[in-house]
């Protein structure tokens, strides 16, 4: 039954209207479309003529068609990355510092508070990021960890790894110390999002290793990878609920072009090699398994030769390939298994709302990322505060607290070590 | 305790063993193979506790919707039929109108066949699911509490979902 269904259906009588809204019911419900496999593909992808990442929906399994319609309501134009689904949820990131959970069948989203680390300092530039989406399995609730390595202008080496986690109940943000050490030798740039399974998330990680994080402990743990896989163009994903590595290895002075290996994860660091087949040269990166088993890749389009790239399905048994249609840049690809949700992630409808004070403290100065912009920020600010106070003006943000924002950034700015003589309030 | 009997009877009847189910409701009488009723929990537990007389009463279920059970239940007990023979067969059997298919999985239900109530849940759920939700209240008889202003501020949390509908 689909989600648009069960929405009307709420107006029946108050009876199915609680009955709906039971969490017993959001389960069973899910339950059932997994157990009966009834899971979409959701295919995110980058067109060039609107520069906007689009999410085409393949109706069935044949993947023979594909839904564009529904979808003018998508949260966030810019956001641009995308994990989970984590119960019919999925997480969105702009790279930057905005977060959105999204109920694609519902239509509702969520935008997440600004993951504020207090003890990093605000001239320190993003070097790399990583993120994923899981569920606590203790108290099935679910989670965002977001690491950050970050740099003091062009360093060559890292000068702190700050991790925040993100609870979707408490709708908070906690950061987790210390991790430095174990963290910053792991992250690659090709490891931003990972994959998910029974209460841990992976990553890639290098030097053939996989970086774990349990998502009930919260603790970080790095295990080992297949040997001598090749670094790059590597995918963990799942396969019959196992986690795989699929790679692509070229295979210089033989006859065919590539091989593509799929590996799986048996127990913990013991890894068995399930696949292996020679690929035309055209295809660039693995994408994941479709619902229907075959094996979706990123190829360049012959037609426009290095100008679009496209999504193709692979058949392991048969080795046939099809063209799927979406077209876009190679590496902004991302496949994903969508099981339709009831659960409610209430608290925006298609605008961030509500008490956004940290989000736009954010953007006063996490973005700003050196000491001079960051004074140029401050100053801003406090004038547009000024200007409220003095000559009751309406503020260029409604929706902010000032008083709470001028505390913030104070404490941000002593915490950096530098001092500056604030206006009063 | 329930097997001495049982070895007993099987000794005086080598025979297939048969049951007869009779629909209370305009008592029509149904003799089926014992495996094939068995498939029933509820049918299970009463052979099992030996409460089962010669003649099993179905109470609430008329002899209409019990010929369709017994249908989906000796298509499932021959052990030579494929699953795509079965898919058919059920696709058969479901293909009823609403009302039947109601009171079907309410015998389903009350009989326990976890697969004649799933099949059978399912057809109910694609049919209603494009139906606007005033025809589903009609078909389940289901009473409006609603206010018109509360059901417009239901209406209103998804207004989306109504577009098309009534």
């Amino acid at each position: 039954m689909p989600v648009k269904s069960l929405l009307r259906f709420r107006c029946i009588c108050k009876h199915w209207y609680t009955l709906i809204l039971n969490p017993t019911f959001e389960h069973h419900h899910l339950d059932h479309q997994k157990s009966n496999n009834k899971g979409r593909l959701l295919l995110q992808h980058y067109d060039k003529h609107t520069s906007q990442y689009v999410y085409a929906l393949f109706p069935d399994k044949t993947l023979a068609t594909t839904s564009y319609h529904d979808l003018d309501y998508v949260p966030g134009k810019g956001i641009v990355a995308i994990d989970g689904p984590i119960n019919g949820l999925f997480c969105l990131f702009n790279y930057r510092d905005h977060f959105i959970i999204w109920n694609f069948a519902m239509r509702e989203f969520r935008s997440l508070p600004f993951p504020y680390h207090p003890k990093r300092p605000p001239h320190y530039k993003t070097s790399l990021w990583s993120f994923g989406f899981g569920l606590d399995p203790i108290t099935n609730d679910s989670k965002v960890v977001l690491i950050r390595e970050l740099r003091n202008g062009l360093r060559s080496f890292p000068d702190g790894v700050f991790v925040n986690v993100y609870t979707l109940s408490t709708n908070t943000w906690r950061h987790l110390d210390d991790l430095d050490d174990l963290l910053s030798k792991c992250l690659t740039a090709y490891s931003r999002t990972g994959v998910y399974l029974d209460g841990i998330y992976y990553w890639n990680a290098s030097h053939h290793r996989v970086l774990t994080f349990d998502m009930g402990k919260e603790v970080f743990r790095v295990i080992l990878g297949p040997d001598s896989t090749p670094d790059i163009p590597t995918l963990l994903t799942l396969y019959d609920n196992h986690i795989a590595l699929c790679c692509l290895r070229l295979i210089p002075l033989s006859t065919i072009d590539k091989c593509f290996e799929i590996w799986v994860m048996e127990l913990e660091g013991s890894w068995i090699k399930q696949f292996t087949g020679p690929l035309p040269g055209l295809i660039q990166r693995p994408l994941g398994f479709s619902n229907n088993g075959e094996f979706l890749f990123v190829s360049i389009s012959p037609e426009t030769w290095n100008l679009d790239s496209q999504v193709i399905s692979y058949n392991l048994t048969t080795k046939e390939f099809r063209d799927l249609g979406p077209k876009g840049y190679d590496c902004l690809f991302k496949a994903l298994i969508y099981y339709e949700s009831l659960a409610s992630v209430k608290g925006g409808k298609h605008k961030r709302k509500g008490k956004l004070f940290d989000s736009i403290a954010a953007r006063y100065f996490f973005m700003i990322e050196n000491h001079s912009k960051f004074t140029y920020g401050l100053v801003l600010f406090m004038r547009d505060f000024q200007m409220i106070k003095t000559r009751n003006t309406k503020p260029r943000y409604t929706d902010i607290d000032h008083v709470k924002v001028r505390g913030m950034l104070t404490r941000v700015w002593e915490s950096s070590g530098c001092s500056v003589d604030l206006p009063e309030i | 305790m329930a097997s001495a009997p049982e070895n007993e009877k099987n000794a005086s009847a080598p025979e297939k063993k048969t049951l007869t189910l009779k629909s209370m409701i305009n008592n029509e009488e149904f003799v089926v193979d014992e495996h094939v009723a068995l498939q029933s929990v509820t049918i299970k537990n009463m052979v099992d506790s030996d409460c089962a007389g010669d003649v099993i009463p179905v109470p609430t279920i008329s002899g209409e919707i019990l010929a369709l059970v017994i249908e989906y239940c000796k298509n499932h007990a021959n052990p030579s039929a494929s699953e795509d023979d079965l898919k058919k067969a059920d696709a058969g059997i479901v293909a009823k109108d609403i009302y039947t298919l109601i009171d079907l999985v309410l015998a389903a239900n009350f009989l326990d066949i976890k697969g004649l109530l799933e099949v059978t849940s399912q057809k109910i759920a694609d049919s209603i699911k494009d139906l606007p939700h005033q025809d589903v209240r009609e078909i389940f008889g289901v009473e409006n509490d609603y206010t018109p202003e509360e059901e417009a501020a239901v209406r209103a949390e998804h207004d989306w979902a109504f577009e098309g509908f009534p």
